[in-house]
């Protein structure tokens, strides 16, 4: 079930009503069994899939936490991640590692003729494993106590907002708020509904509209001048973000019609001001669990500069390869690798301190071209994750760096601009607050006539046909 | 706060705004001239048939007492008949008529059918209708045919603009307003631009866009677009409604290789020739050697402002005619095979001159 489909829309007032009449255990439960037929709407078969890994990772979590010894407590950690990564390997990343070793023996002068399995992908199943394979390494930790009922722990894991597209919530946060009665706030209430409609907005009016014209510059990369390959490149950075971070926001404001408030996964990313401000924005849940299950267990700044350049490329190429069974996906996540260790590198030499926080900074004339300039390059290397393969990404690339050809689609590229200046206009309301105080601050009818314009906009939009969202193949 | 209240805040909250979205898109719908109750598949031509009935109807309210002549076609008529411009000569040649065109790129006879269908049940009263052949009307593998069924529309098809309606289909209805090439079509229509227009500026590129067409290099006859044809003659004679056909023009020179369908050219133009002579329907043929220049042509098929003015003025004149009771058949050739090959010799000698 997707968020923008009418089944979702019947789903979820229903979900709703339910949740409000039932006492705290019913509500429990119902949301449990909300989530796996939520999971079970697109394909039932993998309800199993999930279930194992709930119940490997609760067993695995209880044994490591009573475990007396070091050694035994890592066995069963161990355990856990093993079988995680064996999922994602056997569903995900199977056909990909097959078929790249064949080409490698290809070359090397083996005649190969690889087998590979004919596997659907289970959707969000890179968000789950690793929800629910950090669970266990927390608890290895020692900074949690791993809960005692495995509905509890089943629900954390399949809690259906989050479930397909994220955000990767962790257990301390999102568990608490399982296992206690909620209360339910007016406040909650208001800006759930103010998010779900702005998630729409990104998603059904931003990310759907625009995305015709970036899949033209895909297919008819020939018929397309450079100006055109260029607008097109910012284009994607912008349907992508609002894919994702439409998603996020509905997800987060569905939650908290529940009363549970799920992480931030995106702040403004395109306002950044250079690259390592760019992913402390970005994607935000999976960003902090690369940093704080793979780029500190590798070492992270403590083991001198060098080290620390590294590290930060290796995290991106696996958060690269996170996203999906393609060179392109590595590519991406090792050239964002390389400039954050450049970034990294030019605040050594010049003494600088990165920005830690997500606070705003004092703004200068140069601001806006610091903001432009980082758009700009993690958009470049956004082509290399739209493309289908790295030779497309290639010939986009070098076609795009031509210079030749200009714009030759003036009337349709300027029919995007109502989008693009949408997009701007969200994130400016977000990054100023302004957003946020007018949805706190407004009376009912002021904010029933901003948002129902904008959910007109939504219903006008997504009238014709929705689009899945992207981030549910990964 | 109790279980009551979340259920009353939630409801009242997601209740307002609903209503506040569905009293936005209703007012649109009513505000948008012209808006038919289309989706973006059929929007162009049911844009087109819509903007026929607003005319008619203007006319009729002021009860103007000139006869319409109603023009229906693909895209070479839509942007080679300038409306404007007829009704101008019309009034000079002291003809009383004013003219509508309803054609729309891309939608050809089957799709014209359906539209001219609706619009006579919605009260369309034409009397005269015109059609304008384009050489790929009967290519059953024009990739630029956009035809649909009576099933595509049939929910939709030229509905009223009623409470219910408005309800039930107003988000789709506004949904081409928000894409790009079914806005830019629009935005063209509105203001007349494919007619109008000869040099666009930059701010009208930006606003209007640039269209770009696509050219046919296979063409496989298909008689049962002919059908398609011949039932709008037979709707308009069962209402008793004056007839006739027009060979829209094709540039002269040969652009690249991808235009051998001019080759087909009698293929094409002979069949609807024969049922014209067959049941004495007026046939205008502006597809020959000399009427048009190169410059007359935005591309291979579609005239500029300047050359619709041209056949608009060529169509002036044979309706004049027509309407004094003189049926002008205007064939491409005659109908024995011997001088049809004759002279398909001569007009592809006369492509490979230009």
């Amino acid at each position: 079930m997707i968020f923008n489909s009418l089944a979702f829309a019947i789903f979820l007032p229903v979900v709703l009503a339910l949740y409000y009449v039932l006492p705290f255990k019913g509500q429990n439960r119902m949301l449990l069994a909300a989530s796996l037929f939520f999971y079970a709407w697109w394909d039932w078969r993998f309800l199993g899939l999930l279930a194992l890994t709930i119940l490997i990772d609760f067993y695995a979590s209880h044994a490591v936490y009573k475990a007396t010894t070091h050694r035994l407590k890592k066995r069963w950690m161990l355990i856990s991640i093993i079988s995680n990564v064996a999922v994602l390997v056997i569903f995900k990343y199977s056909n990909f590692f097959v078929q790249s070793f064949a080409v490698v023996l290809t070359k090397l002068g083996f005649d190969v003729h690889p087998a590979t399995l004919a596997l659907v992908l289970p959707i969000g199943i890179s968000f789950y494993t690793f929800m629910s394979m950090a669970y266990v390494i927390d608890v290895y930790r020692g900074q949690l106590k791993p809960t005692s009922h495995l509905f509890d722990f089943a629900l954390f894991v399949s809690y259906f907002p989050h479930l397909v597209a994220g955000p990767i919530l962790r257990a301390p946060q999102l568990l608490p708020q399982l296992t206690h009665e909620r209360k339910i706030k007016l406040e909650q209430i208001r800006d759930g509904i103010s998010l779900i409609v702005i998630g729409y907005v990104r998603k059904v009016v931003i990310a759907d509209m625009i995305s015709p014209m970036v899949g033209q510059a895909f297919t008819q990369m020939n018929l397309l001048g450079s100006g055109d390959l260029i607008l097109r490149m910012y284009l994607f950075a912008i349907q992508l973000y609002g894919d994702f971070a439409g998603y996020s926001d509905i997800a987060r404001g569905v939650s908290k019609l529940f009363g549970i408030e799920l992480n931030l996964n995106f702040a403004t990313p395109y306002l950044s001001q250079n690259i390592t401000e760019f992913w402390r924005r970005w994607h935000i849940s999976l960003s902090s669990w690369l940093r704080d299950y793979v780029y500190i267990p590798l070492g992270g700044n403590r083991k001198g500069k060098f080290r620390t350049y590294v590290n930060n490329f290796l995290t991106m190429l696996i958060g690269g390869l996170w996203h999906g069974a393609n060179w392109t996906y590595v590519i991406w996540g090792g050239l964002n690798g390389l400039y954050l260790a450049i970034h990294k590198a030019y605040l050594d030499i010049t003494g600088k301190a990165s920005k830690a926080s997500l606070e705003q900074t004092k703004w200068s004339l140069i601001t806006p071209f610091k903001m432009f300039f980082t758009f700009t390059i993690a958009s470049f290397a956004f082509i290399i994750f739209r493309s289908p393969n790295f030779s497309s990404a290639w010939q986009y690339i070098s076609k795009m760096l031509s210079f030749r050809g200009g714009i030759t689609r003036v009337g349709s590229s300027a029919s995007m601009a109502p989008f693009v200046i949408l997009a701007f206009a969200l994130d400016i309301a977000q990054y100023t607050k302004w957003g946020e105080r007018f949805v706190a601050r407004s009376p009912l009818w002021k904010r029933a006539i901003v948002f129902g314009i904008l959910f007109a906009i939504v219903l006008v939009a997504g009238a014709d046909d929705s689009q899945p969202f992207i981030y549910f193949q990964f | 706060m109790s279980r009551k209240e979340i259920i009353i805040s939630v409801t009242k909250q997601a209740l307002l705004i609903g209503v506040v979205a569905y009293a936005v898109i209703m007012i649109s719908v009513y505000a948008i001239p012209h808006l038919p109750l289309a989706n973006k598949r059929t929007f162009h031509t049911m844009l087109r048939s819509q903007m026929t009935i607003d005319r008619e109807k203007e006319f009729s309210e002021k009860a103007d007492p000139r006869n319409h002549v109603l023009f229906l076609g693909s895209s070479v008529v839509e942007r080679g008949v300038n409306e404007t411009y007829l009704d101008s000569l019309f009034n000079e040649h002291h003809v009383p008529n004013y003219s509508t065109n309803s054609g729309a790129g891309g939608f050809f006879a089957k799709s014209n059918l359906i539209m001219f269908r609706a619009m006579l049940e919605r009260g369309l009263h034409p009397k005269r209708v015109v059609y304008g052949i384009f050489l790929q009307e009967l290519n059953s593998v024009s990739t630029i045919r956009s035809d649909f069924g009576d099933t595509d529309t049939s929910s939709i098809k030229l509905k009223k603009k009623s409470l219910w309606n408005v309800l039930r289909l107003g988000p789709e209805a506004l949904a081409p307003m928000l894409d790009a090439s079914t806005f830019h079509i629009y935005l063209f229509a509105f203001n007349n631009a494919f007619r109008d227009i000869q040099n666009p500026t930059f701010f009208q590129k930006l606003s209007f866009g640039v269209n770009f067409f696509e050219r046919d290099s296979n063409y496989v006859l298909n008689l049962a677009y002919l059908q398609d044809l011949k039932n709008i003659y037979q709707l308009c004679k069962a209402r008793g409604i004056p007839f006739a056909f027009f060979n829209t023009p094709l540039r002269p020179e040969i652009e690249s290789t991808a235009d051998l369908p001019y080759f087909h050219r009698l293929e094409a133009y002979q069949p609807v020739e024969r049922f014209a002579m067959e049941n004495n329907i007026p046939i205008w043929n502006f597809d020959k050697p000399g009427a048009f220049d190169n410059s007359d042509f935005l591309d291979t098929y579609h005239l500029t402002p300047v050359g619709a003015k041209k056949m608009t003025a060529m169509l002036s004149d044979k309706i004049t005619i027509w309407q004094k009771g003189f049926v002008e058949q205007d064939v491409t050739f005659p109908s024995t095979n011997s001088v049809r090959d004759e002279i398909k010799d001569s007009l592809v000698r006369t492509i490979f001159h230009f």
